[in-house]
């Protein structure tokens, strides 16, 4: 059959090449860096390394990176019987179409098919790995790989080879096969990033994305332990759905390729070719002009080269420019336009005003990186290969232009390419600042960090690309080697490699602050680049020795020439290279390495694991408890350094009398000066772990106290691996005092707690967290006492310095400013201190003052704040208890992100924070008040009872500061505006996640402390009754806020919510705080049908069940009978719930049932649970827009009252 | 290092990687004017081009043009050399005018006013001036031809190489072209590698045949005719018995003529009634040399002599 052998011809064609064998070798060496990169989870116990989902995973990704065979090959499939001008002998032979094409694209297929086969036999033989311990390893499971390799690799194979020949055939031009391949590669790779991370739309990314890791990713997230390593990924609903979705695309695009595709002489008739067509023109030998070679000489001097440099970086630009680089410019900019207003959002999609030092962030977006580094691996390419492509190599290399011009004049295009890039995403960034009706545009900031920072990232890694391209000298081999230099520049920590100076083009990152500008992050960044560009160098001397001129092409004829080659300025230039890396290098090492410390993670794990081998033993040793602490803290931001002096008041609170202190000191500063106010003896000092161990000449008497004092220093000491320290900064010091100050006696918090880790460094096992019924740890006060605390702080003239308290005094002296804070209560050790050139904005309720410390620019969220501070300062003194303090503080401090942290009577909040928007969130809430009131209702759940440190804390802190804060935006907003608040935050059930759970008392994770927790308590409050709750947190709190042990946890919240819980709804109680309970509830339909009377009878038919889930995943079905809300509603706007005409509870049993009631006016939307009280992780589904039942008017004679029944009987018959 | 503008070639060889010896032990001597490279495809012309053009290095021999050296001294070459390889392609989205123009600025031609005159006068010499201002992607095989000749005659150089160059010009334009070279001839070595034997005849004032990669014979187009006077003999013969001929006598070449054969075969004495004395053209030179009856040494031991 023809078909076959023209199947079997290109087969055999592509297998002969050379770089197919080179592309199953480099899927062998990528699938198994991947599996590395894996283990480490492994490791702690995430999953075995051949879970079906990790190999579905690995070869979702490995998919992917297929679409570079794909490209190449299919590109080449697809349009070599052009290239070699062999089409008119084919075209004229009696093929069909469809033999052909069809031949040639299997072939493609079937090659890039069984280059993809290398992933499954590389994680087939993971195991055989030396390094890799069996236990990693579940057994052996075929049907893993058969899954994952024929429902993922195969069929994307299929697709994408299919997409890319067409085409490539479509416009005979391999490189477009590439081009569109590249963008794939980016769909493929950030459609999970993008839909489901960034945006929440897991649906949507589970049937688009192309890799289908979307699913496999989700399956990580949401499995619960039990299934995690073997659950099978089969032709499920989801990957069915995805893959018949791009098997359709495939196989349309298949057909258009046929349709289309025309046994012709290229002539191009296509639109796209249409658009660039080039007129045929003719000029005929008919003029006789004299015959004369017009007789210049060129001349030779170094102007010509510039002049030839220039021309070269010009014509290479413009050549590029004009075929693609406008298009894929333009790609780039739309793609950075349509993924950077959701990158601005705040957290849970809430706006922030797109500040220019906010956008200047998106373009480090990951995705963003990989299409400029794609665009540089294309564009590289296509300039060191212009002249080989237009067949104009030859007259070109004859031509008197050294090599060094050639290489010179295409690196400067590259250049100016990447200027032009980064411009157009100047104006993309200014659009979007535009569009979201902001107008401050700061174009220098743009300017530094476009064309300054991120430009020489770029450029470094052109110097890659460049020396890649010349070395390899074949065209897609470049562009996979690039791409795997760029990934593993950008994962080389997953594989273990982490100090910069080893990962190519690396540094530790610069930032940018509204407050603290760039600071001295550049400083670091910059000696690290400039460490690279060495390097760049040395590339840039070995493309120049390897170039590619006339034709003798090959590494080992090139190699030849390179000993005869080299001239003084490229040994010149190479000694320069070498020069660069090694002095900078050093330099660089002698600042990481040696003045500060370098620590690998296993070494900090060992370390971790020795203090505890070596100091464990003191663990109950009696110890003084903190009970004051005095500081004089001398902050100098210009030089980055603050020294401080401090006091510490410590009292034997225990019954024993106390003869050893152990002192834990921080290891970020310097600690010295230490002293006793009684003779004290160092009886053990270890400096590498920071303990030392001193001897009482007279013990410490119960009841006794002792002074401590100490002095600590600390310095920017050149920068480390990770840049440098911010917590003195010359504009924007901010630094927690605890973090360097010293601690009292073993501390367990330097412990190991990862069980893996444990179990490797032979520590005996221990829980994460101290188990809820730890009694002992109810009695650990350390670090959670409550101390008296007072503060001198000095610092630069024109700063302001905060600390918790009253302000007693300022003062200016020397030529510094000197504040001195006395807290007027005891305050836990969380003792911030900050530093800036602050605007004050100060108010008042009643007697407290509030005071909002900001940045002078940022000021439109200001007076939200001052409500929402007076708010709840007024709510919680009403529902919860008195406020201990005299003064509140808001601080704006310099960190990224964009939050609040609640410290003794001072709330600091992030710059991003203070950049949130909710004016512009369509959705109608309150974040900024919302959040405030969170951070303030802390100052009763943290600051005033203090959590034991067992499981269930969080609960006891966030949950509670949640729901008191939901109190205070429903008394200031309303009802509504609580819902929608309530609305937003559960768009986090949208995120995967496994039921699998501890319940609530138990909660230690994020999803429980913040969501579940809070909304548990708000369906308390609707069934118990908001002012029973109150009263149960009112005693709670009364109780428990002494600050002595024991302290509280959620068992005693439990008790007392118990105690206001009438027993009919113990039960409900036990459900939201004893078990991890789900209600799963939803309305199958909705019917509305009009009465005689004209009022309208609803019939919901309602589906319900209660389950809980164990640790383990393990579902099991509850009785339900609970009474829940069934509402109706009018319309609202856009589709959304109107006015509320019906809510009312009904009784709600297992299993489907109906439920009817009777509405005045024609209902729009009708359901159970409207307003999302239960705890049901597909909130969703409870109302449904109602279907209108006309009335039957079969017996229009009968008696209304005989109607009606009639009706109800018609209406349950037909259910 | 030897006469200016003379291009000596001494004892160059070159073999390519899979064995093929494409060049054995060749040594000539150019000088100023026109010189024919002839041979059969595959004779390795196309390799002493390049070699010639800087684009391959040979394994052994030197090779000079005036004081410079042509091996090492590459880009000292390339500063006088023009060269239209025997295919290239074009940049498709460039207009003639301004790729002619950036190809004068690697030639070092810096000075703009200068440059457009050199530009323009190209265009005008290749009459492509008309179409200056299209893009090359529309061009036809001819035009493209025009174009190359446009580039390589750029900065008048010293030594120009043009392989096959009049493979794909109509008449009238191979004319013109041929015109164009000999003009630079006045100056320069003109290498014209060709498997036409009528452009050297035309044209050369030297020439050489190569074949196998080794040269067989060197001369001046006149006097190797001049050789031959009196030994090539035609005859007309049907087209079965050319076996017959071939056994009794030297055929040098056959053509096919109205359905029938013309044999030329070689002979100092008259072969036969059947067979009539013609006068020798380059062709039957460049046949004699390739069927082994014509020699450098065999005509010219005395020329040795005298040297």
């Amino acid at each position: 059959m023809k078909l076959l052998e023209i199947f079997r011809f290109e087969l055999k064609y592509q297998l002969s090449r050379w770089s197919t064998w080179i592309y199953f070798l480099i899927f062998l060496g990528i699938t198994t860096a991947m599996m590395l990169s894996f283990v480490d989870n492994a490791r702690n116990g995430d999953y075995l390394l051949n879970a079906p989902i990790v190999i579905g995973a690995i070869i979702s990704i490995a998919s992917l990176l297929g679409i570079l065979v794909s490209a190449a090959v299919a590109g080449d499939a697809a349009t070599h019987d052009v290239q070699e001008g062999v089409e008119p002998l084919l075209y004229t032979s009696p093929l069909s179409k469809f033999t052909y094409l069809g031949g040639r694209f299997l072939g493609a297929f079937t090659v890039s098919a069984m280059v993809l086969t290398a992933v499954p036999i590389a994680l087939m033989f993971a195991k055989a790995i030396p390094d890799l311990e069996a236990s990693l390893f579940g057994p052996f499971s075929l049907t893993s790989y058969l899954n994952a390799y024929f429902l993922v690799a195969l069929p994307n194979t299929f697709i994408i080879t299919a997409i890319l020949f067409v085409v490539a055939l479509l416009s005979r031009n391999a490189l477009v096969s590439f081009l569109v391949g590249a963008v794939l590669f980016m769909v493929g790779l950030t459609s999970k990033e993008v839909l489901a991370d960034q945006m929440g739309m897991w649906e949507l990314a589970r049937l688009l994305d192309l890799s289908v890791f979307t699913i496999y990713g989700e399956l990580r997230q949401s499995l619960p332990p039990t299934e995690l390593n073997i659950r099978q990924v089969g032709l499920e609903k989801w990957l069915l759905l995805n893959r018949l979705l791009w098997l359709a695309v495939a196989i349309g695009v298949l057909v258009i390729a046929h349709l289309s595709f025309r046994f012709n002489h290229y002539v191009g008739s296509s639109w796209f070719k249409r658009l660039f067509k080039k007129k045929t023109v003719a000029a005929e030998m008919s003029v006789t002009a004299p015959i004369a070679v017009p007789q210049v000489h060129g001349e030779f001097t170094s102007r010509t080269s510039l002049y030839q440099l220039m021309d070269i970086a010009w014509r290479s630009l413009r050549e590029s420019l004009f075929s693609w680089g406008w298009l894929a410019i333009l790609g780039a900019v739309a793609f950075f336009l349509f993924l950077g207003p959701e990158l601005l959002e705040g957290p849970i999609g809430v706006p922030r005003f797109p500040l220019t030092g906010l956008v200047i962030n998106l373009y480090s977006f990951f995705p963003i990186k990989l299409l400029v580094v794609a665009l540089i691996s294309l564009y590289v390419g296509q300039v060191v290969w212009r002249e080989r492509d237009a067949r104009m190599g030859d007259i070109s290399d004859a031509t008197p232009v050294p090599d060094v011009l050639q290489l010179l004049g295409k690196f400067i295009s590259v250049v100016l390419m990447l200027v032009l890039l980064h411009v157009a995403f100047m104006l993309a960034g200014i659009l979007i600042q535009v569009l979201l009706g902001y107008s401050t545009f700061e174009i220098g900031l743009y300017l530094r960090v476009l064309l300054g920072l991120q430009l020489a990232e770029y450029l470094l890694f052109a110097a890659v690309a460049m020396a890649v391209h010349v070395l390899v000298n074949q065209k897609y081999m470049g562009h996979i080697i690039i791409l795997l230099t760029f990934l593993y520049t950008a994962f080389a920590g997953e594989f273990g490699i982490r100090h910069n100076l080893l990962i190519y083009g690396a540094s530790p990152e610069w930032s940018y602050s509204a407050i603290s500008g760039f600071g001295a992050t550049v400083g670091p960044w910059l000696l690290f680049k400039l460490y690279w560009a060495g390097w760049a160098l040395l590339l840039a001397v070995l493309a120049k020795l390897f170039w590619v001129r006339g034709r003798e092409t090959s590494f080992t004829e090139r190699l030849q020439h390179v000993f005869v080659r080299p001239t003084q300025s490229i040994v010149l230039l190479g000694a320069a290279g070498v020069l660069l890396v090694i002095s900078l290098g050093s330099f660089v090492l002698y600042n990481t390495n040696v003045l500060n410390k370098y620590h690998t993670p296993d070494e900090l794990a060992e370390r971790r694991a020795e203090y505890e081998r070596r100091f464990g033993k003191y663990s109950s040793t009696p110890q003084p408890n903190l009970t004051a602490t005095s500081l004089h803290v001398e902050i100098f931001p210009d030089k980055q350094e603050a020294v401080m002096n401090g006091v510490y008041t410590l009292k034997n609170k225990t019954k024993v009398s106390i003869d050893t202190v152990h002192l834990a000191t921080a290891a970020e500063v310097e600690t010295s000066d230490i002293s006793f106010d009684r003779d004290a003896k160092i009886i053990l000092a270890d400096k590498a772990l920071r303990h030392t161990i001193y001897t009482l000449k007279q013990p410490l008497q119960p009841g006794d106290s002792l002074e401590l004092s100490f002095k600590i220093h600390f310095k920017q000491n050149g920068f480390t691996n990770d840049g440098i320290k911010k917590a003195v900064a010359e504009n924007g010091t901010f630094f927690v005092a605890q973090d360097w100050l010293p601690a009292i006696g073993y501390q367990s918090i330097r412990e190991l707690d990862n069980p893996v880790a444990r179990s490797v460094h032979n520590l005996a096992p221990k829980p994460a967290t101290p188990l809820l019924h730890d009694k002992k740890a109810r009695y650990k006060v350390a670090n959670r006492g409550r101390v008296r605390f007072s503060a001198t702080l000095g610092t630069a003239a024109d700063q302001l310095a905060i600390a918790p308290g009253k302000l007693t005094r300022s003062w200016t002296e020397n030529g510094r400013r000197y504040f001195h804070y006395t807290a007027d209560s005891p305050i836990r050790t969380m003792q911030p201190i900050f530093s800036a050139k602050y605007a004050v904005k100060e108010d008042k309720w009643k007697d407290v003052q509030i005071q909002i410390y900001h940045h002078p620019e940022h000021t439109q969220y200001l007076d939200r704040m001052m409500q929402s501070t007076k708010a709840s300062l007024a709510y919680f003194t009403k529902t919860l208890g008195p406020y201990p303090h005299k003064q509140i503080k808001f601080v704006e401090y310099t960190r990224s992100g964009t939050s609040a942290t609640s410290y003794p009577g001072t709330i600091a909040y992030t710059e991003g924070f203070a950049v949130l928007n909710p004016d512009a969130d369509e959705r109608e809430f309150d974040l900024t008040f919302a959040v405030v009131a969170h951070e303030i209702a802390h100052q009763w759940w943290a600051h005033q009872l203090i959590p034991a440190s067992v499981e269930g804390a969080p609960v006891l802190s966030e949950s509670l500061a949640w729901y008191s804060a939901l109190g205070v935006v429903e008394e200031t907003y309303g009802t509504e505006h609580l819902r929608r608040l309530l609305y937003v935050m559960r768009s986090s059930y949208l995120t995967p996640r496994s039921k699998a759970d501890v319940p609530l008392l138990r909660a230690t994770d994020e999803f429980l402390s913040y969501r579940k927790g809070p909304f548990a308590m708000h369906m308390l409050r609707e069934y118990v009754g908001q002012e029973r709750v109150n009263v149960a947190l009112r005693n709670l709190l009364q109780k428990y806020s002494s600050g002595e042990p024991p302290l509280a946890t959620t068992l005693d919240l439990y008790r007392e919510l118990q105690a206001v819980t009438p027993d009919s709804l113990e039960h409900l109680l036990s459900d939201l705080f004893v078990k991890n309970t789900y209600w799963e509830i939803k309305t199958k339909e909705a019917q509305a049908q009009q009465l005689s009377d004209g009022k309208w009878q609803v019939t919901l038919e309602v589906q319900a069940r209660k389950v809980m889930a164990d640790e383990a995943g393990k579902v099991s079905e509850l009785p339900l009978n609970d009474a829940v809300e069934v509402g109706a509603f009018l319309a609202g706007k856009d589709d959304f719930t109107g006015k509320e005409i019906y809510l009312q509870k009904h009784r709600i049993r297992s299993g489907i049932q109906h439920i009817r009631f009777v509405v005045p006016e024609k209902p729009v939307f009708a359901g159970i649970d409207p307003h999302n009280v239960l705890i049901d992780a597909q909130p969703y589904d409870n109302i449904k827009k109602t279907k209108i039942v006309e009335p039957v008017k079969l017996f229009g004679a009968v008696p209304v009252k005989q109607r009606e029944q009639l009706m109800q009987y018609v209406i349950g018959a037909y259910l | 290092m030897g006469a200016p503008d003379l291009l000596s070639i001494r004892n160059v060889s070159k073999a390519y990687p899979n064995g093929v010896k494409a060049l054995q032990n060749v040594s000539l001597k150019i000088p100023k004017g026109m010189f024919g490279l002839l041979g059969p495809n595959g004779a390795g012309k196309s390799t002493l081009m390049r070699i010639l053009a800087t684009l391959q290095t040979p394994d052994e021999g030197q090779i000079h043009l005036g004081e410079i050296d042509v091996v090492n001294q590459k880009d000292e070459l390339r500063k006088t050399l023009g060269y239209l390889p025997q295919e290239f392609g074009v940049y498709r989205n460039a207009s003639a005018e301004s790729l002619l123009n950036h190809f004068a600025i690697l030639k070092g031609i810096t000075s703009k006013s200068i440059r457009k005159e050199v530009v323009h006068g190209l265009l005008q010499q290749t009459n492509l001036w008309e179409v200056r201002k299209q893009k090359l992607g529309g061009y036809s095989g001819g035009m493209r031809q025009r174009f190359g000749v446009a580039v390589a005659l750029l900065g008048n150089p010293k030594l120009l190489i043009v392989d096959e160059p009049t493979a794909g010009l109509d008449p009238a334009e191979r004319v013109r072209f041929l015109n164009l070279l000999s003009e630079l001839g006045e100056n320069s070595v003109v290498i014209l590698s060709t498997h036409i034997v009528e452009d050297v005849s035309e044209l050369c004032t030297n020439m050489a045949i190569i074949n196998k990669g080794q040269i067989l014979l060197e001369a001046v187009p006149l006097l190797a005719i001049d050789n031959l006077k009196g030994r090539i003999w035609r005859r007309v013969i049907a087209k079965g018995k050319l076996p017959e001929v071939a056994q009794e006598h030297k055929v040098i070449s056959t053509k096919m003529l109205g359905g029938h054969t013309v044999v030329h075969v070689y002979s100092k004495e008259d072969p036969g009634s059947e067979f009539e004395q013609v006068a020798p053209d380059l062709e039957d030179v460049y046949f004699c040399t390739m069927t082994g009856h014509y020699t450098q040494h065999q005509y010219q031991p005395a020329k040795e002599v005298v040297l």
